[in-house]
Parts: structure tokens; C-alpha cells; sequence
């Protein structure tokens, strides 16, 4: 099964009368997207477009997640599937890209953390979405919604301009493409040295209230682990439901996944990529060992995994879920790396890295320490919001955040270049 | 024009000349100017700072209580207005090298200056060493001159401010500090070079070694429930409506204890969560759900438990460090103890 990625690289986006790519120039009509976001949506009491660019001084505030524009190229074939419309099978067929942009949806929601991006500064040096165009909806609700009911048109806010901004590439031809195929290596292969066989095991929020992935635009509260096609999660299977912590990683990261990126490309080569079980972080602890033991299982008897990255979302109780399935895989002999980000204090002093721990996990690649503080300089102007939630000050003044705050720098699907030392 | 910087040094009953092992339990005491290996030290130090103060305490006498023995010893300290704490050197001595750490980190602590030690590598009071600078020295007193010469140099650099937290290593043993830095390979990369070297059996390195937490042995089970009496403490951020002592929501230091006294069951007007972590929308419906007060006083009633300690010990356990953790446990339970509670309670978020 293969998904062809057709790229359409943006280098500027600007308003227009209509919403069209010429060349890599994009056309947004921004009257249009925000009637189209309204129009659909009376939980919305009004909706507001900033179009930002790298190096502008602008701060992004109250980020609740980011998308990457994407269009199905064709047929009935559903972008997104289950969030807008009936959740149809995704990862195969073409699928259109806007790259070098994203969505990125703003608004008040109640207890969530702030989350926010500078356009230039230090935030350029570290989030890969301080590099990008960006389309920021700033999204009020509608009087006393609830919190639920205002993330879930948050997420289908930010999917609508995903795909109304992805139709732009319609009447274009894309500059490349790309195909992802994972082919069975026995099939073709028969002379060569058997590879390893490496499987990725892929936990995703699910802790209730609206703090969840939705896998086909159902929440993941009661998933049971089980087997996905990792096409379906580069062609928008998972999506973020809309309250945002940053290191919860952002649609934008799955649909980029840099795990699932890495593997596909040493296919054939390094190893045999033999699956990806997705699963949830399940409240109950008996739940978590019996998840466990239910992938362990599934990476060694079914795919017969030699070895397994582990990854995590979101921290605390995701850390024993984390040693759990550590565990129960080196038990069975499959050999682990755990990426995770690191909660060392904010001088780097904590001992208490992670709130679990096991002495299997003798393999873990950091994506670097979350509570560390970065100084962000004043910004001319803030986007998103009037106010921080965490800090009462002027919120295009310099401000010190930990970068746990700040999206696309700790990267825990493994797309991010940064990592914690020892000094 | 410079400035002569005031030094306080911290020794043991043996080097600071009491006596031996016969005199570990020598109380703290405070001795002008320098003592014992302090003459070398002020030489090795020179004209630019001067060791204005030395104190001394006994090994056993520090070991037997060192939060007692370092409140003693900063009443003697204070007065001296130090600029710079020396400590030891310790070498491989383990009672004085935990000592050496624990009044250096004290005084760094309270006073804000630089604490310098010198321990040999396996010595235990290398647990400071986030907190206290501490400068590698042979195993035993025969290193004397060079650890001096060692202590001397990074001490004078710290009051100059040359030396960033995370200075050159090499004067130092490394501080154990997490610093973010930028790498050629993503994250996923590095985790599949690792996944493979371990496969194939060829040496990996981890980038984050685990902590080895304290595992603290459970208490032995109560006989007699109808004979105890138990205190309830939550870490789910129980806190009176409005949280009047602003208790963080995340990263706690510290808890609050808030009375029971008089009360059959938490009303949700008068309480609420405060907590980062998790949904508090069934807590503040029904606070007897994170705290379950109102069964409580129903096992109460039945006889089955002797009694409820009218005090509930809360804070919102959430992101709080592993060292604070550590510190809100050992105060909640030692107030348990002094209340004479004869079990726990604890729910958690």
C-alpha cells in the first residue's frame, strides 16, 4: 500500500481576493476561511486571521495545536477522516501538501497551559515552527460552551483551514512527490542477509475531558493496542483534540512523524520496519501492565521484533507506561530505546528525570530537558490572545518560559534536534 | 584597588586538631583564623582572601542529626559574613565528606556564596555535588598540598565569577547538570543508531541515565484498625475554595495542612482542587472523592478505624521534583509521628 505525498512548497503566503498557489506563493483569502470556520460552527463566536512569517516580531499565544495543510488529491477520499466527515480509511492514494506552512489555532481554553512561539529570536534558533508560514486562527467561543464542546470546534477549526488552504493546490501540478511504502523485505530480498527486525511502539494521549488524540476522530480513552498502518498516521489519522500543552506533540508532529520518517527510510536497508502498534496511556494501572503485556506480546510473537523504539505523550503517569513496556519487551528478549524528554528542574539539577523508572531502560534517548528556561525577548506584537496565562505581564514583553512551552522545540516523536547533556 | 575576600573553613574534629575517632562527638565550635590544614590553605590562598573563621564539628556528632548539627554550626558561620565556604578537603573520609556537602550546601543555600570541598571519587558525600563545588582528591591526607592547591584556585574563581555553573569540568566533579544543546541527528535517528548497536551487540552509550530512587520499606501492616488512628494527605491539590495560601498548581516545594476538626464530610462549596495534572471536574463536584473524609467518618462511627487526625496534609502533586518530593515526604511524616497518626491515608491525582 503506498501514499504518494505531493509537495507544494510555500515561500509566502499573502491575503488575496481569492485563495489560490501561484508558484510557491500562496493566496489566502481570509474572509472566506473565516466565514467557512463560522459559518459551520455556532459553538464559535467569532473567529480572526493573522498571516506571520519568519522574522516577523510577532508572539504567538494561546496555541492549542498546529497542522500541516493537506488535501486528498482526489476521489471520495476523506482529509482528516472523522473529524469533519465519515472516518474513511486513510494512508494510501495521493495526498496534496503544503510545505513550509501551517495552521496554527489559538484561543482561551480554560486550563490549558500557555503555549507560545516567537517568530524570530531564540524561538527561531529551536522550533521548526518559527521556520514556517504561518496561518494563525484565533478562535473565541461562544458564550458559557463548554470547555469540551469548545475543543472540539477548535479541532474542526483547525482541520477546516487545513483543507480549505490544502484545495489551493487543485488546479497545480507539485514540484515533487514522494511515496511511502513499507514492502515486505522477504519478497524481494531473498539473497540477503537478514536484517534486524524493528518495530515501533507508539502510545498517544488519552487522559479524558477533551486531553486526548483522536485516532479517526474518536477519542483514545478506551483504545486497546493494536495495529496501524503508519501511512494512516503521516495522512492525518491522528489528530490532536485541541487543548493544548506543547509537549504534547501537536497534529503538525504526527503528520510528520519523525520515528516513523526515520524507519521508513532505513527499510531495506539497516533494518526491517516489521510494524507500529499505536495504544493509549489508560488511567488505571492494571490496564497499563495488561497494555503492556499486550504489545510486548504483538512486537515479539506476531511481528517477531528483534528490537522497538518506545515512545511516549504527555509526561507523569506516560512514564510508567513508558518502564511497562520496557520491561515486558526485554523480558521477551526484544531489545528497547526509550525517547522521551526529560523533566530535570530548571537548572538542570533534578535527579528526578522521569517520574518512573527501571533498570531495563538502559537505552534512552533524550529529546532534551522541558523545564529548562529560555529568556524570549519582546516581540512588537502578540497574536493569538491579549494576555499569558502564567504570567501576569505585558505579553510582548521578554518574558522566561521553560521550553516545554514553546511548540516544535522538545520533540518527542523524534523529529527534533535537540537533546539534554551533562555538564 | 582589590578586595580581600572573607573566607569561613569547615573541618573535623581531627583536623581541626581535637583529637581522633575518641572525639567524633565533639560539639560544633567556632575558632578564629585559620586551624590545622587552614594555614596551608590561607598560603595556598594568599593575600587575595583570608580565612576569617574556622568551625569544626565531630563526625558522629554531625552524622547523628546533620539538619541539627548544620543550624548549630550557621549560628557560628553568619557571624564570620563569609564571601566564599571551604569545607574539608574530606578525601575518601565517607562521614566527613557527607558533612563536608551537607554544611557546604547548607551555606550555600542560605548565605548565596560558593561552597568548595575536595573528596576522592568513591567518597558518598559526592551527593552534594550539585549544590557544593567539589574539587577530585587523592584517596588520602598524603594529597593534602595538591587538593589545597585544587580548592584554592576554583575558590578564588567562583568569588571572581569566573566560573559559570557549568565550568570546565575538569576542576570540578561534574555537577550533574541537564543542559539543552543542539545535535546533528534527530532525536529518531539517535534512538535507531542505539536500537542497533544494542541489537548487534556493539557498546551504546544511554542519554539519560535513570535515577535510583529512594525505595522506602512499607511500614508493617496496623494489628488493630479499630485501634488507629489514621491522617489523610493528598496529593491531588485539595486546597479551601480559592486556594487562600496560593498553593502552586504544579512543582510543588512545600504542602499545606488544613484542619478536619468538626467536619463529617468536605462540602464542594467550601474546597476545590488545585492541580495541574489532571481534570478536577468530578473533585470539585464531590471533594470527598479525592479525599474520602465522609467513609471516613462513617468507619469512624462503626468503630471499625479509632479516630481521623484532624489535620488533611495536601499539595498538587504534579511535575514536582524528585528532591522536593522527597523533602514534603519526610516533613509530612514526621508531623504524622509527632501527631502520633498510626497510618496514612494517601490518595493521589
Amino acid at each position: 500500500m503506498a501514499l504518494t505525498l505531493n509537495h507544494f512548497p510555500v515561500d509566502s503566503i499573502e491575503g488575496g481576493e481569492e485563495t489560490r498557489l501561484d508558484g510557491r506563493r500562496l493566496l489566502v483569502d481570509t474572509d472566506k476561511l473565516c466565514d467557512l470556520i463560522l459559518r459551520e460552527d455556532p459553538s464559535l463566536q467569532s473567529v480572526r486571521i493573522d498571516l506571520v512569517r519568519p522574522g516577523d516580531s510577532h508572539r504567538i499565544i494561546n496555541i492549542l495545536d498546529i497542522l500541516e495543510p493537506r488535501i486528498k488529491a482526489g476521489g471520495d477520499a476523506e482529509t482528516f477522516p472523522g473529524i469533519l466527515g465519515p472516518p474513511r480509511l486513510c494512508g494510501s492514494s495521493g495526498t496534496n501538501v503544503l510545505k513550509g506552512m501551517s495552521v496554527i489555532t489559538c484561543g482561551p481554553m480554560n486550563g490549558a497551559e500557555d503555549a507560545l512561539l516567537d517568530m524570530k529570536g531564540p524561538c527561531a534558533d529551536l522550533s521548526i515552527f518559527s521556520n514556517l508560514k504561518n496561518v494563525v486562527i484565533t478562535l473565541q467561543p461562544a458564550e458559557a460552551l463548554s470547555r469540551g464542546d469548545f475543543a472540539q470546534a477548535v479541532v474542526r477549526a483547525g482541520v477546516r483551514a487545513a483543507v480549505f488552504l490544502g484545495g489551493a493546490t487543485r488546479e497545480n501540478s507539485p514540484e515533487d512527490s514522494e511515496t511511502l511504502e513499507v514492502s515486505r523485505l522477504s519478497s524481494f530480498n531473498g539473497h540477503r542477509e537478514p536484517l534486524p527486525r524493528i518495530a515501533y511502539i507508539y502510545p498517544i494521549y488519552s487522559q479524558g475531558d477533551v486531553r486526548d488524540m483522536l485516532l479517526y476522530g474518536k477519542n483514545t480513552r478506551e483504545l486497546v493496542p493494536t495495529m496501524i498502518h503508519p501511512n494512516e498516521v503521516f495522512d492525518g489519522a491522528v489528530v490532536w483534540s485541541g487543548f493544548s500543552r506543547p509537549t504534547k506533540n501537536t497534529t503538525y508532529d504526527h503528520q510528520n512523524h519523525g520515528v516513523l520518517r526515520t524507519l521508513y527510510a532505513a527499510h531495506g536497508h539497516s533494518i526491517e520496519f516489521v510494524g507500529t502498534i499505536v495504544a493509549n496511556h489508560p488511567k488505571q494501572y492494571a490496564e497499563k501492565i495488561l497494555h503492556a503485556g499486550m504489545m510486548a506480546r504483538i512486537a515479539g510473537d506476531v511481528l517477531g521484533a528483534h528490537g522497538v523504539i518506545i515512545t511516549k505523550d504527555s509526561g507523569g503517569q506516560a512514564d510508567t507506561d513508558l518502564m511497562q513496556i520496557c520491561e515486558h519487551c526485554e523480558d521477551r528478549g526484544i531489545k528497547t530505546v526509550l525517547l522521551t524528554m526529560e523533566f530535570a528542574g530548571n537548572e538542570g539539577s533534578s535527579a528526578g528525570a522521569l517520574v518512573d523508572t527501571s533498570r531495563r531502560a538502559d537505552a534512552i534517548v533524550s529529546a532534551g530537558n522541558c523545564a529548562e528556561p529560555i529568556e524570549l525577548p519582546a516581540m512588537d506584537r502578540v497574536i493569538g490572545g491579549s494576555s499569558l496565562k502564567d504570567y501576569d505581564q505585558d505579553p510582548t514583553a521578554a518574558v522566561r518560559v521553560p521550553y516545554n512551552k514553546i511548540p516544535g522545540t522538545i520533540g518527542m516523536l523524534g523529529a527534533n534536534s535537540l537533546t539534554a547533556v551533562e555538564v | 584597588m582589590f578586595r580581600r575576600y572573607r573566607v569561613v573553613h569547615y573541618l573535623n574534629q581531627f583536623f581541626a586538631g581535637f583529637g581522633g575517632e575518641n572525639h567524633a562527638s565533639l560539639e560544633p565550635v567556632s575558632i578564629p583564623g585559620p586551624a590545622g590544614p587552614g594555614r596551608l590553605l590561607q598560603d595556598a590562598l594568599g593575600e587575595e582572601a583570608e580565612i576569617v573563621l574556622t568551625v569544626a564539628c565531630g563526625d558522629d556528632r554531625y552524622s547523628a542529626d546533620p539538619d541539627a548539627a548544620a543550624q548549630e554550626l550557621m549560628k557560628l558561620i553568619q557571624p564570620g559574613r563569609p564571601d566564599l565556604f571551604i569545607a574539608g578537603p574530606a578525601f575518601n573520609a565517607g562521614r566527613y565528606g557527607e558533612a563536608c556537602g551537607h554544611i557546604g550546601r547548607e551555606v550555600g543555600r542560605t548565605l548565596g556564596i560558593p561552597a568548595v570541598s575536595g573528596m576522592a571519587d568513591e567518597n558518598p558525600g559526592l551527593a552534594y555535588r550539585k549544590d557544593v563545588y567539589i574539587v577530585p582528591t587523592s584517596e588520602s591526607a598524603r594529597g593534602m598540598n595538591a587538593a589545597l592547591g585544587g580548592i584554592s584556585r576554583l575558590g578564588l574563581k567562583l568569588v571572581h565569577g569566573e566560573v559559570s555553573r557549568r565550568g570546565e569540568p575538569a576542576e570540578f566533579f561534574s555537577r550533574g547538570l541537564r543542559k539543552n544543546v543542539r545535535t546533528e541527528r534527530i532525536g529518531a535517528q539517535r534512538a535507531l543508531d542505539v536500537l542497533l548497536a544494542k541489537i548487534q551487540g556493539r557498546p551504546y552509550d544511554t542519554e539519560l541515565e535513570l535515577p535510583k530512587f529512594d525505595r522506602v520499606p512499607p511500614a508493617p501492616p496496623i494489628k488493630e484498625l479499630a485501634k488507629a488512628r489514621i491522617a489523610v494527605v493528598t496529593t491531588g491539590g485539595l486546597v479551601p475554595k480559592g486556594n487562600p495560601d496560593g498553593l502552586p498548581s504544579t512543582k510543588a516545594s512545600t504542602y499545606a495542612r488544613y484542619s478536619l476538626g468538626g467536619l463529617e464530610r468536605l462540602d464542594a462549596k467550601a474546597y476545590e482542587a488545585h492541580h495541574g495534572g489532571y481534570s478536577t471536574q468530578e473533585v470539585n463536584q464531590d471533594p470527598n472523592r479525592l479525599v474520602p473524609l465522609d467513609i471516613l467518618r462513617e468507619r469512624e462511627r462503626e468503630g471499625r478505624i479509632a479516630g481521623i487526625l484532624d489535620q488533611l496534609y495536601t499539595f498538587a502533586g504534579c511535575s514536582t521534583y524528585y528532591e522536593s518530593a522527597v523533602e514534603i515526604g519526610r516533613e509530612i511524616a514526621l508531623d504524622l509521628r509527632n501527631r502520633e497518626a498510626d497510618a496514612a491515608l494517601i490518595t493521589s491525582a
